[in-house]
């Protein structure tokens, strides 16, 4: 019953999130602070995988209908959607864009339920520090040459700010407290909460209350039946699969999420059939869910977060004390919680075709009427937010310097990419960690 | 009358700063999935089954829970560990020594398949001492390479990585290693635990062991020790021990508990 109350929640905000251009899913985790700090470990993950499965969903609605993507990933959509509502076929493209979301689900689950088969008798050794260093230097490249336009230097200052931010307090291989110059507070290091919110909410929300694209919304959705979107899809489930798939494997890539897999599926579909913006849509959202569980199964597996959402979860997990291994029967507890997030993923599929349009229709109505509105209304309820944790961890007052301090450097951070800074920020002790230790057996 | 007065006024100071065990702060500190917070959690429950108020308090960290403590005016206890004690030179005491609830060898557990190796990597928890271990290592004549991790579950991590041929490690380490076909050479206790012979029968150099324990202040601590020492035998309790393969400390007086942590705590320094 808990589980399923957490994926409502989850659907709910994701809904949300999918419908409000740049809210999305890292500002809602962060903006739902103070109800999952309370969760457990399977009931964030549950949560987790609602938000991001439901935003899937719901960010091809603002995307079809306005030509506004509600996430990086509805790009493709935000594209070939409209064509769509131009000719009254908006509910069509949505319709068949849900379905085809259901089946790169399954597709997904499968595909992963398959490869956990073969990788799990060998997880331990994923935990070798070598390995991890292998990984979180792929991770690095990624970082440094892929976010803001592969501008390296810009970067790479990021990457040096995230990393020296996580020093102070103690280190994961030795004993007694650095850098926390005379500041008790700062033992514990610098929080979370406030580096999310200045480095990385602020400017996203910046960005598009500068866009405020509010004036062009205006939704117009006129009924199409079922049968004729069964139909419809039938015609086109072989880009579905082939979506589903390419979406699957580039869900692996780092830093990519699924923005990869949505745009390769989509390049394929406009060379094969350039002329069919149904098969070019289609494909590109059943490569979306499908990714979305690839993209898990390192952080899952092995604790190494690959998308910037999965940066603030994995913060999350810890948080409450989640460690891949730290278990006395690894292979038995690894398959039963894939086969359980498989089957809840595929459920959560179906909830959402049928709770999140109404809602979703709802949440559209609120964009239209004021957008800008909202944001100032979000940042007042970040700085509550910010507010009640620092209470909670009796750094009320390092919460407050670090959400002003924060916040202005992100209002210049702005029009760049701060996903470079919050990665390392979140990745960087464990990062020295697994070095020192690479260091300490190698040499 | 005046006498009377002052009496109740001296009792009702008494009252105001040494509360009794019905009604405590109880300071929850370490990870959720490690031991400290699976026994803050457990005795906060068993202590409320026997109708105690306690009010939880979330400190995270082992080190912030014990600045609290020696702030905090009100009545406030906390699970402790003697390494953990010597390591912040809090040292358990009469005046906050509640009551000892199990004393441990540390496990020197090694990869048998590569035991043969000119040199040995080490893996340990960041805060042990390991300089016995290492001369007792080095005595046999293998170099010591020494790979430190955040806490005893990625130390077992390290190890089933293959970051390390052998670890330092407590009897918890112990059991999921064993349970995933790992063996240990000794442990520091006295006696032969899960198996493993006593560290005695190797060498007569002295190891640390570990002593768990609660410590509390501003409280009447016989009451609290009386009530800590029940939740030591509830559901809840019977069970982690059994699962951990511990035999919690019962059958000694709280000076004769209070001595055998100072001596662990020795061990430390």
């Amino acid at each position: 019953m808990t589980e399923l109350i957490v994926v409502l929640l989850g659907i709910l905000c994701g809904t949300a999130a999918g419908m409000l251009p740049g809210i999305g899913i890292t500002v809602t985790l962060v903006l739902m602070w103070p109800i999952l700090y309370t969760f457990g470990i399977l009931e964030l993950i549950l949560y987790y995988m609602a938000l991001s499965a439901t935003v899937q969903y719901t960010g091809t609605i603002p995307s079809v209908f306005f030509g506004v993507p509600g996430e990086s990933n509805s790009v493709p959509a935000s594209i070939e959607g409209p064509k769509f509502t131009r000719k009254n076929l908006a509910m069509l493209a949505i319709g068949g864009c849900q379905l085809s979301s259901i089946i790169g689900a399954i597709v997904g689950a499968a595909l992963t339920l398959a490869l956990l088969y073969f990788l799990i008798p060998h997880l331990q050794y994923f935990f070798n520090s070598t390995f991890k260093l292998a990984l979180y230097s792929l991770v690095l490249v990624f970082l440094i040459f892929v976010y803001n336009q592969g501008r390296v230097f810009l970067n790479l200052f990021l990457i040096a700010i995230g990393f020296s931010l996580a020093m102070p307090g103690e280190s994961m291989v030795e004993n007694g407290l650095r850098y926390t110059f005379g500041f008790y507070d700062l033992s514990f290091g610098i929080p979370l909460l406030p580096v999310l919110i200045g480095f990385l909410v602020v400017p996203t929300i910046l960005k598009n209350y500068e866009k405020d694209t509010s004036a062009k919304l205006t939704v117009n959705a006129i009924a199409i039946p079922s049968r004729k979107i069964l139909v419809w899809l039938r015609r086109n489930i072989a880009s579905v699969f082939r979506g589903s798939v390419i979406g699957y494997f580039c869900g692996f890539v780092p830093g990519m999420g699924t923005d990869l897999g949505t745009n390769s599926s989509y390049a394929l579909e406009k060379k094969l059939h350039p002329l069919k913006p149904g098969k070019q849509l289609l494909s590109a959202e059943s490569a979306n869910n499908s990714g979305v569980l690839a993209s898990w199964l390192p952080l899952l597996l092995i604790g190494i977060p690959i998308t910037s959402s999965e940066v603030i979860i994995y913060g999350m997990l810890t948080n409450a004390g989640w460690n891949p291994l730290e278990i006395t029967s690894v292979q038995d507890t690894m398959t039963n919680m894939f086969l359980t997030l498989s089957v809840w993923y595929v459920i959560i599929n179906i909830i959402v075709l049928i709770v999140a349009w109404p809602f979703a229709k709802k949440v559209a109505n609120i964009i239209t009427c004021n957008y800008n509105t909202l944001i100032i209304s979000t940042l007042v309820v970040l700085y509550f937010v910010n507010s009640y944790l620092g209470y909670l961890d009796f750094r009320f007052a390092l919460y407050q310097i670090c959400f002003f301090v924060f916040c202005t450097f992100g209002y210049f951070l702005r029009k760049h990419n701060s996903m470079p800074l919050i990665f390392m920020f979140i990745i960087a002790l464990d990062f020295e960690a697994v070095l020192t230790r690479v260091w300490q057996i190698h040499f | 009358m005046n006498k009377n007065i002052f009496f109740a006024l001296l009792m009702s100071v008494f009252v105001s700063t040494t509360a009794s065990a019905e009604s405590i702060q109880w300071l929850i500190n370490g990870s959720p999935g490690g031991t400290f917070h699976k026994r803050s959690t457990l005795y906060i429950e068993a202590l409320e089954q026997q109708g105690v108020a306690v009010e939880a308090l979330n400190l995270k960290k082992g080190s912030r829970a014990v600045e609290y403590l020696k702030t905090t005016d009100k009545p406030a206890a906390m699970v402790f560990i003697a390494d953990f004690a010597a390591e912040l030179n809090f040292l358990h005491n009469n005046d906050n020594f509640v009551a000892a609830e199990y004393v441990e060898g540390l496990f020197l557990c090694m990869n048998d398949s590569k035991k043969y190796s000119n040199t040995i990597t080490l893996g340990a928890t960041k805060g042990y001492n390991l300089d016995s271990f290492v001369g007792y290592l080095e005595s046999t004549g293998k170099d010591v390479k020494i790979v430190r991790y955040e806490n005893s579950g990625k130390v077992l991590q390290g190890v089933l990585g293959g970051d390390a041929i052998a670890m330092v490690t407590n009897q918890k380490g112990a059991v999921k290693y064993q349970a995933k076909g790992g063996s240990c050479v000794f442990n520091t206790s006295q006696e032969t635990r899960l198996g493993t012979p006593s560290v005695t029968e190797f060498t007569n150099k002295p190891f640390p062991t570990n002593a768990s324990t609660v410590i509390a202040v501003n409280t009447d601590i016989d009451t609290l020790r009386t009530a800590v020492k029940a939740a030591q035998g509830s559901a809840g309790f019977v069970k982690w021990h059994t699962a951990i393969k511990m035999t919690p400390v019962t059958g000694l007086s709280r000076s004769e508990e209070l001595a055998v942590v100072n001596e662990a705590e020795a061990g430390w320094k």
